[in-house]
């Protein structure tokens, strides 16, 4: 007999039903067990066979959902208009000292203070000997020093990677970039006013700055600094189409790599933070006052052969005419007298308000949190009138100046300075309608006037064949151009 | 006695264990190489994040002056110089000249959603017009009669 031959066992009463009823739950739980495995084959070939085939070609894995994760990690980048790095975050490493672990104290302490001879000695001892478990020793170390470190296998050193901020252009970008702390929080610039925005995104933040101009500016106003024996120099180079900021620079300039130790001096900037008397540049928001406010002509004429006496003030021409000058000789030879002239024609209120539509007495609006207040005069007197026509008695920024010059060359709607390129950061204020300040006619004859300005006027040097360059300058000690 | 039933039972748990045993070392080893290849590909991001760094920091435009002036015939593009731009007229006119036909007298609220800002008239020409040149001759001119009388 074969030893698989089942063998019938007949049984009756009450022994054959109870053998019946353990026959049936034995078959429900043996179904239970083979739906449960269909189940679990149904998913396997599902996963491995069907979603396989599905997503055969594409790069995306469930891993990557954790790489994503860790990428946010690291605080985003900040590049220029092309693309160039101006900050980003690289992974280094820090040492760190457990004292309890530690069993030769001084002789770790010597032969640290051997690698980082920077450190005293006695500080570092003091770090080693803490009660504490954690104890930093230097954060950011080099490769190098790191190497060092691993090759004297004490026990209680250990390393915590961390993230640094570097800045490729160094102090080039560094006011409009600005610094991080050593944590990665942002200090100044725009650092510290995107600091939500680098921590919490992936993608670069990207600037409007170009780092070729941005040089070229900053050598310029280097080597006028130096000429002039300057405290401080400011540049700004704007697009006056799109109010973008190609160029920025506030001299003097700080190492954002090393911004614990810039002083006050170098970290004021000075392009949003300073206030100043801007002078006779002045002379072109006073000169399309009275061509958009008065209609006035070309032709009208400005006797300034005498200082002109108010109250107790006197104002004189720093290159005097002594003649009868029209409208466009006033503002080429930067009259005072005629600028001042010209805002008595105007009026105290409407050169206010003016003032006021282009800009020049509230903090413009911009992506730097470091923003001075313009100083007004208050109260405003008549005299008041006369010397703001001429850019004296009222201190602005020159972002304020660049703001309100470009908003009347650029055919008369007023420009908002930007740091940050459009595409990137969705601006809140893009339904805001735009504000005409001056016609397109006052605009074209203020070009035109700027022009002269270079042409027949005392900008000569600034008339570069193959550009129709404008200019107005102060003819003070200090001096600035718009182009 | 054993059933054929009951004997295939048993083999198919045997081969199914076998089988689960094969898969869960198959996929620890892949786990584990998949962990190292990710490490290695977060290696290699980070070393192009270094390096793109670098690049930046040694195309500084200080540093690249520095080397043009030292290590190439070249010199520095004066404005002042001689046949800096033969052809001025070749370059375009970076500015149309608006001549609008009314004056407004009050601030116009302009919306550039839609439209972005034109100039009121837009000139044909993208060069400088030598007849654009001697009006504005005849500008100074007029100015400085004017000036004299």
């Amino acid at each position: 007999m074969s030893p698989f031959h089942r063998k019938k066992i007949n049984m009756l009463g009450a022994r054959r039903s109870t053998l019946e009823q353990a026959r049936g739950r034995l078959v429900i739980l043996s179904a239970c067990f083979v739906f449960a495995y269909v189940i679990v084959v149904a998913r396997a070939a599902d996963l491995s066979i069907i979603e396989g085939a599905l997503k055969q070609g594409e790069e995306i894995s469930y891993y990557q959902s954790d790489n994503e994760e860790e990428k946010n990690n690291v605080r985003a980048d900040i590049i220029d208009r092309n693309g160039v790095i101006l900050a980003r975050s690289l992974k280094t490493s820090s040492l760190f000292v457990d004292p309890k672990l530690v069993q030769e104290p001084e002789k770790m302490a010597k032969d640290l203070h051997g690698i980082f001879p920077e450190i005293p000695y006695g500080k570092i001892l003091q770090k080693v000997q803490s009660k504490n478990r954690f104890v930093w020793i230097k954060r950011n170390v080099s490769p190098e020093e790191q190497s060092k470190i691993l090759y004297l296998g004490y026990p209680g050193l250990n390393f915590k990677e961390e993230l640094r901020r570097i800045y490729p252009q160094g102090a080039l970008t560094s006011h409009m970039v600005g610094a991080s702390g050593i944590d990665g929080q942002g200090l100044s610039g725009v650092e510290a006013s995107f600091d939500q925005y680098l921590e919490t995104q992936n993608s670069p933040l990207q600037l409007t700055l170009d780092v070729r101009l941005q040089y070229a500016l900053k050598s310029e106003i280097s080597k006028t600094v130096k000429e002039f024996g300057a405290k401080a120099g400011t540049g700004i180079i704007l697009d006056i189409e799109t109010g973008e900021i190609l160029a920025a620079t506030s001299l003097p300039d700080f190492d954002p790599q090393n911004y614990k130790n810039a002083s006050e001096g170098q970290i004021f900037n000075s392009i949003t933070l300073g206030a100043y008397e801007l002078g006779s540049t002045f002379k072109i928001f006073s000169t399309a006052a009275i061509l958009e406010k008065n209609n006035a002509n070309v032709s009208q004429r400005f006797d300034v052969r005498k200082p002109l006496q108010v109250g107790r003030f006197k104002i004189n021409d720093y290159h005097a005419e002594k003649r009868i000058l029209t409208l466009p000789e006033v503002f080429i030879h930067s009259s005072n007298i005629g600028s001042a002239m010209m805002g008595q024609d105007v009026g105290t209120e409407r050169l206010q308000n003016f003032y006021k539509d282009l800009g020049l007495f509230d903090s413009p609006e911009f992506e730097i949190k470091e923003m001075g207040k313009p100083i007004i005069p208050s109260p405003w007197r008549d005299v008041n009138t006369l010397t703001a026509s001429y850019g004296h008695g009222i201190a602005v920024s020159p972002l304020q100046l660049v703001k309100a010059a470009a908003s009347i060359i650029n055919g008369g709607i007023l420009v908002t300075p930007t740091l940050i390129k459009q595409s990137k950061i969705p601006k809140k204020d893009n339904k805001k309608t735009q504000l005409r300040v001056v016609s397109p006619e006052t605009s074209h004859r203020m070009r035109q006037l700027m022009r002269l300005v270079v042409t027949e006027g005392t900008g000569k040097n600034a008339d570069v064949e193959g550009f129709l360059v404008g200019e107005n300058r102060d003819s003070r000690k200090t001096r600035f151009r718009e182009i | 006695m054993f059933r054929l039933s009951g004997l295939f039972s048993i083999c198919l748990a045997v081969l199914c264990g076998a089988l689960l045993f094969w898969t869960s070392q198959s996929v620890q080893r892949a786990d584990q190489k998949l962990s190292q290849l990710e490490q290695e590909n977060n290696s290699e991001i980070e070393s192009l994040r270094v390096l793109s760094a670098e690049w930046d920091y040694l195309n500084r435009p200080e540093r690249l002056e520095k080397l043009t002036v030292n290590n190439l015939d070249m010199d520095e593009v004066h404005a002042e110089g001689e046949n800096f731009i033969d052809a001025s007229e070749d370059i375009p006119q970076p500015i149309s000249p608006i001549v609008p036909q009314v004056k407004p007298e009050i601030l116009q609220h302009v919306s550039t959603k839609t439209q972005p800002s034109k100039p009121a008239v837009q000139n044909k020409s993208t060069v400088i017009q030598k007849s654009e040149r001697e009006d504005f001759n005849r500008l100074i001119e007029s100015f400085s009669e004017e000036g004299q009388q």
